[in-house]
């Protein structure tokens, strides 16, 4: 069950109970508390203010004056008035009920006391024109129903006892004590459970990601939940969702790479046999074996690019590039490279075009973009590069008028080690797209490829523009 | 099956790596293999269903039809023995190959020598017996083996084998009733050692049992012995 659903439990148990109780009691209380308060005179304000206007209507007017107050006064508010003589003979016959002897006794006793103290409990003693003294005082109302009206059910008793139902009733208080107990479990036990319940299964969620197991099924095994802990359990499924694309992504690399090393492992062993089987062409496999040394190199240097810039262990993110410097230094370096092929490079970049960033990287971006145009060329063709700045963002364009991509492809040429079908795997490692791609998001732009009407691919790269004011 | 010797025998050699293609072939050619090599696997079945080659290697970690494709499409149009090129570490793929009927295997990167040793190990094998041996079949039962013809036979069904299932079929019907050592069978199935986590021939011979029809009590023909090897019941 778990700790924090026994805390819920027994708290709101606790609190159920002990107010369950403390009104129970309460209740139990007032319902007990004499019955002899029920029989005794009342003594609220509004019944000895009428006490003291029915004896001073005596006094003053006579019997007659107060029976035509009385008269007057019917209501059920009115309080319950006694008027009796000597002989304890009632006065009238609005009296109807018989009293209760204790409150007899008790107006008595009040009457007994001193002046001032009988006015205020309610109970005047008059001497009435005809004669007699006699008693007044109220009698407390409780269920009464007026005169005129059907007499209750219960007859004379009902209107006399009248107290709350409880009070006498045969069974102890503590029934609906204990009932109120058990419900209140009940309800505490539901309480509890339906916190406890979705943090258990945060709970073995977080396990099993521990041990390696990403599922993400938390959402709805919350149900129909719509509060702050169904959000929890989305949100835990989005980070295991991630995680699981990341560490996918990872692994796939790591596959890829040691893949990738056995090309050039392959190449080299062939060569040194060759060398071995035919010494008269030495020179030849030679440079074979340099030449897949070099391969080698460029692409475990490629690698280490890549892991650092996914790692976000590069310094000088904030040095003031010039893009039109840094572009015509990349064609001038490949102009080499395509004079080879008789393919030509054409630069077209604005003036004074900056950006924030680290200028090797974003050489190595723009010169792995270049160099791939110029791979995918026909001899003899053009490769256009442009820098233009638009509503403050700096956007390069590399067009070639090579056989382009595949459309399903366009996005995964980024990915590293993608090579389209058609190429031949000794050229390159399919990782410069990627480099490139890792360079121009860390320095927070973006970097897309879309085929050129009429053939060709063109490389976009945009980033944010540095202010020229900014670079002094 | 033309008979070849090894020294005249064709080569077809299939990878997509044109540089280490290339270099592969002029190392077997100088070996004395004629070397014919292409670079996908439309090409690899077309040319092995031409019938002029005795042997196909091919690189099985190809793009497009995979190697394991092609494998199975050359299988499918005849015997030719084929030797795969598989990734170092990688058992998945040579444990296919050889259940779909390749020869042997071969892991990449390796040194020409070694491929060369594999390509002649096979070829020897599949060459059959130097001639002039007698023209006598093996019989073990209802089994009837020609190694010359490299023909065998089943209670008069033909068997379909591989080259290497025949060699080894071949190494087991000549001792059979006797249980004959990894190492034996590899030596003079194989053409080459037995390496001590190698599981081809433990494929080879379960392919072969299933060729084979089991006893009457179901089981197979070819039995294995505990820590000493195979061997086929003389039954």
């Amino acid at each position: 069950m778990g700790r924090l659903f026994w805390k819920f439990f027994f708290f709101f148990w606790l609190a159920q109970l002990t107010t369950g109780t403390g009104i129970g009691v309460m209740i139990w209380l007032e319902s007990h508390v004499p019955d002899s308060r029920l029989a005794a005179v009342d003594a609220s304000p509004p019944a000895r203010f009428e006490v003291a206007a029915a004896a001073a209507t005596l006094r003053h007017g006579g019997v007659a004056a107060l029976r035509d107050l009385l008269a007057a006064q019917r209501g059920e508010h009115a309080p319950r008035l006694v008027v009796i003589d000597e002989q304890q003979r009632p006065l009238f016959a609005t009296s109807l009920a018989p009293l209760a002897p204790e409150a007899l006794a008790q107006a008595r006793a009040l009457a007994a006391g001193p002046a001032g103290a009988t006015a205020l409990a309610g109970v005047e003693q008059v001497a009435a024109d005809d004669g007699h003294t006699y008693l007044l005082f109220a009698a407390p109302r409780a269920h009464r129903p007026p005169p005129g009206e059907m007499a209750p059910p219960g007859g004379p008793e009902a209107r006399n006892s009248s107290p709350p139902p409880r009070s006498r009733s045969p069974f102890p208080p503590l029934l609906p004590i204990v009932a109120g107990a058990l419900v209140s479990l009940v309800f505490a036990a539901l309480l509890a459970r339906y916190f406890s319940k979705p943090i258990r299964s945060l709970r073995s969620a977080f396990a099993a990601a521990a041990d390696g197991d990403l599922a993400q099924n938390l959402g709805p095994a919350m149900g129909k939940r719509r509060d702050e802990l169904a959000d929890l359990g989305r949100d835990f499924d989005r980070m295991a969702g991630q995680l699981k694309i990341l560490m996918d992504s990872q692994r796939r690399l790591l596959h890829d790479v040691s893949h990738e090393l056995r090309s050039p492992l392959a190449r080299l062993q062939a060569a040194t046999g060759l060398a071995r089987q035919q010494p008269e062409r030495m020179e030849d496999s030679l440079a074979r074996i340099d030449r897949e040394s070099v391969r080698m190199d460029k692409l475990v240097s490629e690698l280490l690019a890549l892991s650092r810039l996914e790692a976000g262990m590069v310094e000088r993110l904030d040095d003031c590039v010039d893009v039109g410097e840094l572009l015509g230094n990349v064609v001038d370096d490949a102009r080499f490279e395509a004079g080879a092929r008789q393919c030509r490079i054409e630069l077209a970049a604005d003036k004074d075009v900056f950006v924030r960033g680290n200028a090797e990287l974003l050489h190595s971006a723009a010169e792995n973009i270049v160099r791939n145009a110029l791979k995918h060329s026909p001899a003899g063709g053009l490769v256009e590069v442009g820098a233009a700045v638009v509503a403050g963002e700096v956007i390069v364009r590399v067009v070639d008028r090579g056989p382009g991509v595949a459309e399903a492809d366009l996005a995964s040429i980024f990915k590293p080690f993608f090579r389209s079908p058609s190429e031949n795997p000794a050229d390159g490692h399919g990782l410069g797209l990627a480099i490139s791609q890792r360079v121009v998001e860390s320095l927070h732009g973006h970097i897309g490829a879309a085929n050129r009407e009429g053939g060709g691919l063109c490389v976009t790269i945009s980033l944010p523009a540095l202010a020229a004011s900014a670079t002094a | 099956m033309p008979v070849m010797n090894a020294m005249n025998a064709k080569v077809l050699l299939v990878d997509d790596d044109v540089e280490l293609a290339g270099m592969l072939g002029d190392y077997l050619e100088r070996e004395g293999f004629a070397t014919v090599v292409v670079h996908n696997g439309e090409a690899a079945v077309a040319a092995a269903r031409s019938g002029e080659f005795a042997i196909a290697v091919v690189d099985v970690m190809m793009p497009g039809i995979s190697g394991i494709e092609v494998l199975r499409q050359i299988r499918a149009a005849g015997s030719l023995p084929v030797l795969m090129l598989t990734a170092r570490g990688d058992d998945v793929d040579r444990i296919l190959g050889l259940e779909l009927g390749a020869d042997d295997y071969v892991p990449k990167p390796c040194t020409p020598r070694e491929l060369t040793a594999r390509v002649r190990a096979i070829l020897r094998r599949a060459g059959g017996g130097e001639p002039g041996t007698p023209a006598a079949p093996l019989v073990i039962g209802a089994l009837t083996l020609w190694p010359e013809q490299r023909r065998a036979v089943w209670a008069e069904k033909t068997l379909e084998l591989t080259s290497t299932e025949f060699n080894l079929l071949e190494v087991l019907a000549r001792n059979a009733g006797r249980a004959v050592s990894k190492d034996e069978l590899s030596e003079q199935g194989l053409g080459r050692a037995f390496l001590r986590y190698d599981r081809s021939i433990d494929v080879h011979v379960s392919s072969i049992r299933q060729k084979l029809e089991p006893l009457a009590d179901g089981r197979s023909r070819i039995q294995t012995v505990f820590r000493k090897g195979y061997q086929l019941i003389k039954a």
